[in-house]
């Protein structure tokens, strides 16, 4: 229930706060004496002014549905149509991929691209889906003798920096980025930091955060960014 | 939060390592330029200071907002501020301070680059490297020194997020909210020393601590010291202090001849050859 908002505040700036589900406790006694070992006590710290909450049990379909439940109801918050995630979810699956046009055209650019031969053939493309504007960018570690010079750290500061695609974005929503292989802690969480919407690379490697079996630093719940990921193998 | 920080547990500075007490004094530098930070008000104050055989050779700060780029943090500005030859030759000889845990970006990123050694204020509850699961957050030779004037740092960040957001959109007024200067959260020193001797090692004199202070610090999860109220500024708008605002410039500048005296032994060798 997560379309659900947990507080409300009425007209007399009295706050309200969903506690649980009610198939949670049987009856108010057992929520007090759950409250009472926090050391909260009724009357004193809080008081039941409204046994049960309407809540609707699915998360509405429209935005209009929304306010119009959040005003009659409870308040609720508007994530967008679950369904529609789901299905943007899947959409770009390893049997579609090759069918996209726009993706193999990108994957085009980097197998005809040409890396410095002093460096390792790690790429990056950056894509901006909404200017159609693409930008490549190569590991760079031997070449500067710089460590953390990797293609993805090169290539949002190289952005970042120009003022064509900064001027009026702090960070990189309207990017898909692209790259020949899975990423490194450092490279995963500046990713997140930049707040871009989907990753997709070919090859997997043993430093790589986004393919272990239990854990993918993309999809961390403790952060704030999500994005998504995608492995199809495009190299030639 | 843990009542256990409300307990003050200040053995005063005798008792600390001679690493220790360098750590510190460090710390007190770096927790006074956040202030300066602070008052600016633009950026997160997140402060990097970066040590060569006691001497600070870079200094920087979150700079996401001045520069428009997620990922300038302070850690990443101060490598990218490093010549090519000193990272090769001598990395490894540097001791990064910075007054919040650094982040997932930041840990991985300290790896690679060779620093062996971090020490830090207050964990990072948002973004730290402490937040990812053990198996993702392998076990290296990178010593993490924590919690070195903690609640400074905590509330310094405190300070922050009650000032108006100057890059937001619509100013959210904060008049109403009081900065907290008595909980603080809990800390977990067998995060970053597994055993009770090497802990003990790292902070203490082992000539002048007590074991049993020293134990009682590590094993109940404990601060080591009271807050220093003088490193914190709570009138930020205070003219006077706006006025005495100069540590920030006053270390740039050391950082700037520490550079130029740093590459003249190699210009005078090459006009030998």
């Amino acid at each position: 229930m997560s379309f659900v908002k947990r507080v409300k505040k009425d007209k007399n700036k009295k706050i309200y706060v969903l506690v649980c589900s009610k198939h949670l406790f049987k009856n108010n006694d057992q929520i007090v004496k759950k409250l009472a070992a926090f050391e909260l006590w009724e009357d004193k710290d809080y008081k039941f002014v409204e046994t049960f909450a309407l809540l609707p049990k699915v998360s509405p379909a429209t935005k209009d549905i929304c306010e119009k439940w959040s005003s009659s109801y409870w308040p609720l918050n508007w994530k967008g149509n679950n369904k529609e995630n789901q299905l943007r979810q899947i959409y770009l699956n390893d049997f579609q991929m090759p069918s996209l046009t726009k993706f193999n055209e990108l994957f085009d650019i980097l197998n005809c691209y040409k890396p410095n031969s002093k460096d390792e053939k790690i790429l990056t493309l950056f894509y901006n889906f909404q200017n159609n504007k693409v930008h490549v960018f190569q590991d760079q570690t031997r070449s500067t003798k710089f460590p953390i010079a990797h293609s993805i750290i090169n290539g949002i500061d190289a952005i970042c920096s120009s003022k064509e695609d900064a001027a009026n974005e702090y960070l990189l929503q309207n990017f898909y980025v692209i790259s020949t292989h899975e990423p490194c802690q450092m490279c995963a969480m500046a990713l997140i930091h930049s707040r871009i919407n989907l990753f997709l690379f070919a090859k997997s490697t043993p430093y790589g955060c986004l393919t272990n079996n239990d854990f993918c630093l993309a999809d961390f719940s403790k952060l704030n960014w999500k994005y998504q990921v995608l492995q199809y193998d495009f190299l030639k | 939060m843990s009542n256990k920080c409300l307990k003050n547990y200040d053995l005063g500075n005798d008792v600390y390592s001679q690493s220790f007490l360098k750590h510190k004094q460090v710390m007190m530098t770096l927790t006074e330029i956040a202030q300066e930070v602070l008052i600016a008000g633009q950026e997160m104050p997140i402060i990097t200071l970066l040590t060569f055989k006691d001497e600070i050779i870079a200094l920087n700060y979150n700079k996401t907002n001045e520069n428009k780029n997620g990922i300038h943090h302070g850690e990443y500005l101060t490598f990218r501020s490093l010549p090519a030859e000193f990272i090769e030759k001598h990395i490894e000889e540097v001791t990064l301070y910075v007054n919040v845990e650094p982040c997932i970006m930041c840990e991985s990123m300290i790896q690679q680059m060779g620093v062996k050694q971090v020490v830090f204020g207050c964990e990072n509850e948002r973004f730290g490297a402490s937040l990812l699961p053990d198996k993702t957050n392998h076990a290296n030779n990178l010593q993490m020194i924590p919690y070195i004037l903690r609640k400074e740092s905590i509330i310094t960040l405190r300070q922050f997020y009650l000032q108006e957001n100057k890059n937001a959109p619509k100013t959210r007024r904060k008049e109403g909210r009081l900065l907290d200067l008595n909980e603080f959260p809990s800390l977990h020193w067998k995060s970053y020393f597994t055993c009770f001797e090497k802990f003990a090692s790292v902070v203490f004199d082992s000539k002048k601590i007590q074991l049993e202070d020293a134990k009682k610090i590590y094993f109940n999860d404990l601060d080591l010291e009271e807050i220093q109220m003088d490193l914190i500024k709570l009138k930020s708008s205070d003219a006077e202090y706006k006025e005495s605002k100069n540590l920030l410039d006053k270390i740039e500048t050391q950082v700037i001849e520490f550079w130029l005296s740093w590459k003249e032994p190699k210009k005078r060798k090459s006009i030998v050859k």
